[in-house]
């Protein structure tokens, strides 16, 4: 058997949008093959998958996705972003546990809805409904919508806000009101007629306990800072340092995750805090007065526009004429072209190996990338290093191999259109 | 209407009932209500269901909690829950303003239990004015917070 | 009738231990062994009046919360289900800046209790709120009635609660940054070791030592009066004394400085008050039309006009204070016939801690407006406090003014200062630290801030 075959259901949920037809079904068989070589999750999964469907929204799930392994809630979305370039998108919080408790491992969404749709992924099987008065809600009024309509679930959220209908490169809010999400998700589900996902979780997880000794291990050895250090490595990054660390409150950590790297915007005397999960640069970036910056925050998360892009629209501008700022310069914008998600994060040379490698295993790959004292199949393996991942680091290997093979080809077709 | 009835009752396999009453032995409604008989029992309403009485128009289907006790004890599969939750937009349609619906939350809209159920839930907890009633769970927890932090 | 046939009990429940889960059980099922009460000694009652058992509780620190629903997945690894499905509930307000556990606080009067049709519910010996799951129906009625809907629909809609593991919390051991703790707060309330010594010493010294009363004493050079007395004689007699108004005074500044700590820790009749309602239990209402805070200011008003008219202290002649004063000593063949006062007033204790004071007495009256304007007020923290869960502070307010309803909706109550005796008793009842004693212009009680990372992520890491 495999090693972490048991972390998988061996399902796949299949939507077409087009035909407005749902299925769960087993792996296909060349996914089934490709799992005897090697592991199959997260970005390995959808390149294998993205060749069965073609021109498909691929949520997947790594095998870790869901256990206790520190920072185990990836859900990694893969789609086709212009000049034919694969995005993969990691999405953090809560929202890999919640795909997989809904009794799959990936999600393959292809087609184009007739009129605006919501994509509902449950424990009972995945649905598409009509969005009814959901298309035309800013961001709050869609999480409010679908407080009401889905009452008794928690459910995490994959929302287009009104700025992804604008044909720009708005991103996708998610529930917490953040994004990591760099124009590349929210444009495809804009185009597919795709307003929101949901996923309501419910169900159960193919195994129960976890691989939390790693947890001790992890905060001492491996010598992280908080997340103003990201900032260092940002270009133009100590400058934003000393404002951020004048507005960011306290810190909060995704789901499974004991290293708090997100933070609060600090709340004011009359004002709020905001959760600022990839962006704390924001602060630092949009250069407003740091009483206005929760307002400024908000109106990114407010109209769906990832923040760090957004930054720029604010300087010089008033508080109440925010709304209007981000409108001026997104609206009529193409979707910025990538093919490939940037960690801006260590420059060490198996950086980009090592958050590949979350993305595979389905842990945050800004952690993986950061505690570079943990080897990447510790984390699989577990501190005991079970018997059974003895092969564990051939495969993983080659699943990394599998994953790149669709980033370089991508690579080499989006260096071809740039230069021309 | 009466496909929509028909559909209500196909969709819980109701014609399978065989009338054994674990489904009533199971309900909490028993213990709810004081005027707990036949006609709200479960086995009463699949009962009356069946034989074309008219459920629609008394508050027989609006005293449910939706637990699914009787779904689960039922020896011969009949949904019975189902039914009631399949009936519940037929009784709303037919008793029109008159049907017991407590509305929804005060917060975010969602459905609240009916009428009787949180009558109910009123006198068991002694008649307390308990302004948190009105809202929905989900919501309930933000107040909470927000209340709390 | 078919639900005749189901409502009748079958002859002995004993004989039918197997019942399937859903089933309706006849009469209560066995009950577990830590629901049987112990033989309690009259030493272990005592005990527990002088330091109250407190069984240990799961206490969230929001400050310390990252929100990383570590919790969440070790609550979940136990039922093999899901973190969504768990019974600890982390959620983000992410307009307020928080992270919040949502968890079974474990009341100490529980309203899934009596809301639960199938009696599945139950309090055990050690505090534990627990769902039997053989009587469970999964009706979700314990959801609609907790105030902060803790219990949770897991797989397959069925409704899971916090039981604390038994007694050993496993979030508790798994939350990285020590967000969680499992303690059963602070065990020993001192002041009431600092009050009944001196409330007894004050009645002595006022009662039983002073040859004359309370109203008004001179002990070598100085003097101390009753503030009421001093306006009543003053309205009677029409002349202001110098003499007299530095006599009363003091108790006005002592007010402003301390609220009405005269009331709560010096008055002998109050003393004896809390003696007769430690002794009286309280059984009925008063009347809808004496329970009103203001009468006692009509009192004073009424007093003050009637002494104006008669040309002496009206009120003097009737004040319970100086007739318990007067009951002792030279006085006290005069007193005799005014000590009927007392127990009448005392009576009133069968309604309400402390009647006589929160509805009618005119020197507290008096009290009161200066508390008005007094310098300290007490604060119950809004994120330490437990409210509905607890409500230890509300019962045991001799005043009445934290009201229940407002914790039963788990909101922080605003306590009023003019009302309040100072007696610090809600200080030391609140296992969480969470009233305290702050100067009126200072905002609540503040959170207490620690260092946001805990200490297992060693140093370095915080935002600040």
């Amino acid at each position: 058997m495999p090693p972490l075959d048991k972390f998988f259901h061996k399902k796949i949920a299949l939507v077409n949008l087009a035909s407005g037809t749902t299925a769960v079904e087993p792996w296909p068989r060349s996914l089934a093959n490709e799992a005897e070589r090697c592991i199959p999750g997260g970005s390995a999964a959808a390149a294998v998958l993205s060749g069965i469907y073609g021109d498909a929204l691929v949520l997947a799930t790594g095998p870790l996705t869901g256990t206790m392994s520190p920072g185990s809630s990836l859900l990694v979305a893969s789609c086709p972003v212009s000049g034919g370039a694969y995005a993969h998108v990691p999405i953090l919080l809560r929202h890999g546990t919640a795909l997989k408790t809904t009794g799959v491992d990936f999600a393959v969404v292809s087609g184009k809805a007739s009129s605006p749709s919501i994509l509902i992924l449950g424990s009972k099987g995945p649905r598409i409904e009509p969005a009814g008065g959901l298309s035309g809600l800013e961001v709050p009024g869609m999480r409010k919508f679908f407080r009401a309509r889905l009452p008794e679930t928690r459910h995490s959220l994959l929302l287009c806000g009104p700025a992804s209908g604008w044909g720009s490169c708005g991103s996708a809010a998610l529930e917490n009101g953040t994004s990591l999400d760099r124009g590349h998700l929210a444009p495809w589900m804009s185009n597919h007629n795709l307003l929101a996902i949901v996923l309501t979780g419910g169900g159960s997880l193919p195994f129960a306990g976890g691989r939390r000794p790693l947890f001790d291990k992890l905060g001492p050895k491996s010598g992280i800072g908080g997340f103003l250090d990201v900032l260092e490595h940002v270009e133009g990054g100590a400058q934003a340092k000393g404002t951020a660390e004048k507005i960011l409150g306290r810190p909060a950590a995704c789901h499974s995750c004991p290293w708090p790297c997100m933070a609060y915007l600090k709340p004011g005397p009359s004002t709020n805090g905001l959760l600022c999960a990839d962006h704390a640069g924001f602060a630092a970036l949009c250069g407003a007065c740091p009483d206005s910056l929760p307002s400024a925050l908000e109106a990114c998360l407010r109209l769906g526009i990832d923040p760090v892009s957004g930054a720029s629209a604010f300087r010089g501008v008033q508080p109440d004429a925010f709304g209007k700022a981000i409108e001026n310069l997104f609206a009529g914008v193409p979707p910025a072209k990538g093919p490939e998600f940037s960690f801006p994060l260590l420059s060490q040379k198996e950086a980009p190996e090592r958050a590949l490698a979350g993305m595979v295993l389905g842990i945050c790959p800004i952690l993986v990338q950061r505690c570079p004292d943990i080897p990447v199949g510790q984390w699989a393996a577990g501190p005991d290093s079970d018997p059974e991942a003895a092969s564990f680091g051939d495969m993983l290997k080659a699943s990394l191999q599998l994953a790149a093979k669709a980033r370089t080809d991508a690579q080499q077709e989006d260096m071809e259109i740039r230069h021309g | 209407m009466q496909d929509e009835f028909e559909r209500a009752l196909s969709d819980a396999a109701a014609r399978f009932c065989v009338e054994c009453g674990k489904c009533t032995a199971a309900c909490p409604m028993a213990e709810m209500y004081s005027d707990f008989s036949w006609d709200l029992s479960p086995r009463g309403i699949v009962q009356q269901a069946l034989r074309g009485r008219d459920i629609l128009t008394g508050k027989a289907v609006w005293c449910c909690t939706q637990c699914e006790a009787c779904t689960r004890t039922c020896p011969a599969g009949v949904d019975c829950c189902g039914l009631v939750a399949g009936l519940r937009p037929l009784a709303r349609t037919a008793q029109g303003a008159e049907a017991p619906v407590s509305g929804a939350c005060a917060d975010c809209g969602a459905p609240l239990p009916p009428k009787p159920v949180l009558d109910y839930l009123r006198s068991a907890l002694h008649g307390a004015e308990l302004r948190y009633l009105s809202l929905c769970p989900a919501c309930r927890r933000q107040a909470y917070i927000r209340n709390n932090s | 009738m078919g639900s005749s046939t189901c409502r009748i009990p079958p002859p002995n429940p004993e004989l039918q231990p197997q019942q399937g889960p859903g089933h309706r059980s006849y009469g209560r099922l066995p009950a577990p062994a830590e629901v049987r009460k112990p033989s309690g000694s009259l030493w272990k009652s005592w005990k527990n009046k002088i330091r109250p058992k407190r069984e240990p509780r799961m206490v969230f620190d929001p400050d310390r919360c990252t929100g990383c629903g570590t919790c969440e997945a070790v609550c979940a690894a136990r039922d093999g289900s899901a973190p969504d499905a768990s019974r600890i509930q982390i959620l983000r307000e992410e307009t307020a800046g928080a992270n919040f556990a949502v968890f079974c606080q474990h009341c100490l009067d529980p309203l899934c209790l009596p809301a639960c049709p199938q009696h599945a519910i139950s309090r055990g010996e050690s505090g534990i709120v627990s769902i039997d799951s053989r009587l469970c129906a999964h009706c979700g009625l314990c959801i609609q009635a907790c105030p902060e809907a803790a219990p949770q629909r897991g797989p397959d809609a069925k409704v899971l609660k916090c039981d604390l593991c038994g007694g050993h919390p496993e979030c508790v051991e798994a939350c990285p940054h020590k967000a969680l703790s499992f303690s059963s707060g602070k065990a020993l309330g001192w002041i009431k070791l600092l009050r009944w010594p001196v409330q007894v010493l004050s009645f002595l010294f006022f009662v039983i030592i002073l040859i004359g009363t309370v109203c008004s004493v001179s002990v070598a050079d100085l003097s101390f009066g009753c503030p009421f007395g001093l306006l009543q004689n003053i309205a009677a007699s029409k002349v202001i004394l110098l003499a007299t108004v530095f006599a009363a005074i003091f108790l006005v500044f002592l007010t402003i400085l301390t609220g009405r700590a005269a009331c709560g820790w010096l008055c002998p009749f109050g003393f004896f008050l809390d003696l007769v309602g430690k002794i009286v239990p309280q059984r009925f209402q008063l009347p809808r039309f004496v329970r009103t805070r203001l009468a006692k200011y009509g009192v004073g008003a009424a007093a003050l006009g009637v002494s104006g008219a008669v040309g002496y202290q009206a009120f003097c002649t009737v004040c319970p204070i100086g007739t318990i004063c007067r009951s002792y000593g030279l006085q006290s063949v005069v007193g005799g016939a005014e000590l009927a006062i007392l127990p009448t007033v005392a009576a009133m204790e069968v309604s309400e801690k402390r009647s006589w004071c929160r509805y009618l007495c005119p020197v507290g009256a008096l009290l009161a407006l200066c508390a008005k304007i007094g310098l300290i007020k007490i604060v119950i923290g809004a994120s330490r406090c437990k409210k509905f869960s607890c409500m230890r502070c509300a019962s045991t307010c001799p005043m009445g003014i934290i009201p229940e309803s407002d914790l039963r909706e788990g909101i922080s109550p605003k306590l009023d200062a003019s009302e309040c005796i100072m007696c610090l008793r809600c200080v030391d009842t609140c296992p969480h630290s969470a009233v305290k004693i702050r100067f009126r212009w200072q905002k609540g009680v503040p959170a207490e801030r620690r260092a946001p990372c805990g200490a297992s992520n060693g140093g370095g890491q915080c935002l600040r």
